[in-house]
């Protein structure tokens, strides 16, 4: 019984397969998207029919979570994605396991690797690469124009202040603990653009930082993802948590959180993200605490 | 009825329970061919298969179904059946062995030395472990695993040893403390790892047959078969020696020879295991478990009927594995857990209703 | 001939055997007797190779133990622990089919099974063929593991003599299986010219069924020789320190008779 089900379910998946793909022109890819960054290129270029499916880090616009989803970008499965019947797989450096990709190379699917660059110009060339891919140079022109147009604003807003405030990212808290991120990471990178100094230095990538580390950091402000602030019930109990309540930033209860896709993911949004970041940074309001 | 009751212990039992538990396999590798989520229906699995041999039938596929069939679920069923039946037979050894039916093959260090040596690998492929990675690449983290499981039973191994004797109850013991340094250092490197290193190491220890590929199988495949062709070989000796070791080697056993044998065949072969899966809990203990219940403790029997039986459980869990949240996958070492488990509960329960 | 020269046992500081010489003869019936801890066990597992004395060897038909390779052991020699820490469900049948992996390799299943089952009769074993071992008494466990060591050594092999050695083969049975269990020993070692070697408590039963009586005191051998000469009043005062009366067997009148006398001071 199970199994029908099963094999019903892989047939509805089939058919609608088939059907997109006969609706396309003969030329056109048929991809799936790994990576939020990528997904939300795809989207912004206008070029979302072709997506057949995406991972789960793909969680913007909002329709994307409607697509199959393919699992994590660290743990492909080859069957599953082949099974959606891509022509191109978008991936970024991060994507794996390596031995899953090769498998969906060996199976007939191009596959394409954008570098991870944290940075303005890394996301306009991200955004020109992918729609050189798309056969969407066009809008790709348009998209990274755009783009670019953000970053110009940021740099206008940033270039007129002198004092850079000292900034900690909390990615997650768990059990207490909150994993923050030192330097090579994308907070640390929008950090940056958006005119502020990491608090955390010397050491790589995101880790778990005791009580006294933040104190020692001395952060001028806190950013939290939304993520983070759920898991200790919203962003009012931050200060109330050993550590923060004794860094600058919790004497003057400055603390601001915000979507980690959209701050991280270094997509189309990157440069609206960055401005929200920096004016954020900068008027934020004294957090309620006791 | 006496004679009949005095038949040998079972040769006739023992080809009839081998013979079926061959088929039941057989039948698994056809079904998981089948299953997947790329759609191929079992008339196309056999055209495929028998195109091999030159045969056409009236099935029609293309190239795509040929290639997920060829480079995808062929060489990750054939993993699947060498590591399931690595994992059951090396437990049923292990029980023997430590003449406890609850033994497993972790107990002698192997598992928690891959995986130390996993997470090690993992945690600093960026920095010290650099210029190992770029040589190994692909086998970098298998190696890994595998070298890791090895040096730390043998480490277990000498705690255990001295003046040419092994003894069983020192091996645990010094298996119980080495796993527990291995577990302490595995926790410790975690803790400085950072969060893709985490994400990585995760889905690592939750065991995959996901990215199998025919050269994995090929590096594999000599460990599998030291396993699963010699330990059978020492049924009658594994036997004897749940009499106790001095009946056994009374018995004309080397005693000695034996033990360091299973230990060694079994470091290779889950070693081998844990370094191309992952960890997958579970088959190791249920499956020897379950098949003593049915048809007694004859190592006989136990050990082939292991192989047969893990390598279809292991398929069904990673049938399961594949197509419950397509298109994606579950870790199949949470598959094995989730229905391992109970399933072990239940036979616990069940005995102590029909013993009383 | 099995033979003990002048062996040594040391174990933890210990002196467990000293100087101990002694053999058993193909066709005899060794009784080794003694009080608690006069060494016995020890005396047993050094004569079968599981110790190594310190001093002294062991041979075996004219060849040290050492050079014996063990399965060719095996086939002529059986060996009954005093106890088996079996623990796994396995059927008595399959215990006693055991006994026939010495033989294994050149064996005919079918006559294998004949030996498992003549061993079971005469074990008076066949009655509980299918039983778990497990669920056995203490008795009965025991009268299978006989049979499982008969099975080792049913068949000569080539013309080599036969050994067989029980640790206390007696301890857990009743009346009827002690004298069933050593005549089956004593049957074995006429029929097949088989050297025994039997550790007992029961001085009597040494003497009904040994050919030979080895007393062993503090891991010194204090006599060995015939039943009637060394069932002497006088040594088992002086070895158990136990008054006894030594008389005659009334139906096997060349047997002495120990009678332990009752202590009056025993309340």
């Amino acid at each position: 019984m199970h199994k029908n089900t099963l094999f019903k379910f892989v047939r509805t998946v089939m058919c609608c397969a088939m059907f997109v793909t006969a609706g396309a022109s003969a030329k056109e890819p048929r991809i799936v998207a790994v990576g939020g960054a990528l997904t939300e290129i795809v989207y912004a270029l206008g070029e979302e029919r072709l997506l057949a499916g995406v991972d789960t880090t793909s969680q913007w616009p909002e329709a994307a979570k409607a697509l199959p989803q393919v699992g994590y970008m660290r743990n492909l499965s080859a069957e599953g994605i082949l099974s959606l019947m891509p022509t191109l797989l978008l991936t970024t450096q991060s994507s794996g396991p390596q031995t899953v990709i090769e498998q969906i190379r060996q199976a007939g699917v191009e596959i394409k690797t954008v570098n991870e660059d944290n940075s303005a110009d890394g996301v306009v060339s991200k955004i020109r690469t992918v729609a050189e891919w798309l056969n969407a140079s066009e809008q790709g022109e348009r998209l990274a124009k755009q783009v670019q147009e953000d970053f110009d604003r940021l740099e206008r807003f940033t270039s007129g202040i002198a004092q850079r405030p000292k900034v900690l990212f909390v990615l997650a808290i768990s059990r207490g603990a909150p994993i923050v991120s030192g330097e090579g990471t994308p907070a640390d990178a929008m950090i940056r653009i958006a005119g502020g100094d990491n608090a955390l230095k010397g050491f790589e990538g995101f880790k778990p930082a005791s009580s006294e580390a933040l104190i020692e950091a001395a952060p001028d402000v806190i950013v939290l993802t939304d993520m983070a602030a759920n898991a200790i019930g919203g962003i009012d109990r931050l200060f109330d948590m050993p550590g923060f309540g004794a860094t600058p930033a919790g004497k003057l209860g400055k603390a601001v959180t915000m979507d980690a896709l959209y701050l991280l993911g270094f997509g189309p949004r990157s440069g609206q993200a960055a401005l929200d970041l920096a004016t954020r940074l900068r008027t934020v309001d004294t957090v309620a605490s006791e | 009825m006496m004679k009949a009751a005095f038949a040998m212990p079972g040769e006739t039992k023992r080809y009839a329970v081998l013979g079926g538990l061959t088929l039941v396999l057989f039948v698994m590798v056809i079904v998981s061919l089948g299953i997947g989520a790329y759609s191929i229906s079992p008339g196309q699995v056999l055209a495929i298969l028998s195109e091999v041999f030159g045969l056409q039938l009236p099935w029609p596929f293309d190239d795509g179904h040929r290639a997920i069939l060829e480079s995808i679920r062929g060489p990750r069923i054939a993993l699947g059946v060498l590591i399931g039946a690595t994992l059951a037979v090396s437990g049923a050894a292990m029980q023997g062995l430590f003449r406890n039916p609850l033994a497993d093959p972790a107990l002698i260090g192997v598992s928690s030395g891959a995986a130390l040596a996993a997470v090690a690998a993992i945690v600093l492929e960026t920095s010290l472990l650099r210029n190992v990675a770029q040589i190994l690449g692909y086998y970098y983290l298998p190696a890994a695993a595998f070298s890791g499981g090895f040096a730390v039973t043998w480490l277990v191994y000498r705690f255990a040893g001295s003046g040419g004797r092994l003894d069983i109850a020192s091996l645990l013991l010094a298996g119980v403390a080495v796993n527990a340094l291995a577990g302490s250092l595995t926790g410790l490197l975690t803790s400085i790892a950072d969060d893709q290193q985490l994400r990585t190491l995760t889905f690592w220890s939750m065991g995959s047959l996901g990215g199998a590929n025919w050269s994995q199988v090929v590096a594999g495949l000599p460990f599998f078969l030291l396993n699963l062709l010699l330990l059978p070989y020492f049924s009658s000796a594994l036997n004897a020696l749940l009499l106790g070791e001095a009946e056994a080697g009374h018995l004309g056993f080397s005693v000695e020879t034996v033990k360091t044998a299973v230990i060694v065949l079994v470091a290779l072969g889950v070693g081998c295991c844990v370094a191309l899966g992952g960890i997958i809990g579970f088959i190791g203990l249920v499956v020897p478990h379950l098949l003593r219940l049915r048809l007694g403790p004859d190592h006989r029997i136990i050990l082939p009927g292991s192989a047969l039986l893990g390598a279809s459980l292991l398929l069904a869990s990673d049938g399961l594995a594949r197509s419950l949240a397509v298109p994606a996958e579950i870790p199949i070492g949470i598959v094995t857990g989730v229905l391992g488990s109970p399933f072990f509960l239940w036979l616990l329960y069940r005995q102590r209703m029909l013993g009383g | 001939m099995l033979e003990a020269r002048k062996i040594v046992v040391d174990i933890g500081g210990k002196r467990l055997l000293d100087d101990i010489t002694l053999c058993v003869k193909p066709g005899e019936v060794l009784a080794v007797v003694g009080p608690n801890g006069a060494g016995k066990s020890t005396l047993l597992k050094t004569m079968c190779g599981d110790l190594i004395p310190q001093h002294g060897f062991i041979t075996m038909n004219g060849t040290e133990l050492d050079d014996w390779p063990i399965a060719e052991l095996a086939r002529v020699r059986g060996v009954l622990p005093q106890n088996s820490t079996l623990s796994f469900p396995f059927t008595v049948l399959e215990v006693v089919a055991m006994g026939r992996c010495p033989h294994r390799r050149n064996g005919d299943p079918a006559h294998d099974d004949a030996i498992v089952r003549q061993a079971m009769a005469l074990t008076d074993t066949e009655g509980f063929v299918d039983r778990i071992y497990t669920t056995l008494s203490g008795g009965e466990r025991q009268r299978v593991q006989l049979a499982r060591v008969l099975t080792q050594i049913w068949e000569p092999v080539g013309d080599l003599p036969r050994y067989l050695l029980l640790d206390e083969p007696t301890s857990a049975l009743d009346l009827a299986h002690q004298h069933s269990v050593l005549a089956i020993a004593r049957r074995f070692a006429d029929r097949f010219q088989a050297g025994v070697l039997a550790i007992l408590h029961d001085l009597n039963l040494a003497a009904l069924y040994a050919d030979r009586i080895a007393v062993l005191h503090s891991g010194r051998l204090m006599a060995f020789d015939s039943p009637e000469r060394v069932l002497d009043a006088d040594l088992i005062m002086e070895i158990f320190g136990y008054p006894v009366t030594i008389a005659v067997h009334p139906t096997k009148t060349d047997c002495p008779l120990v009678i332990p006398h009752l202590l009056q001071n025993a309340e």
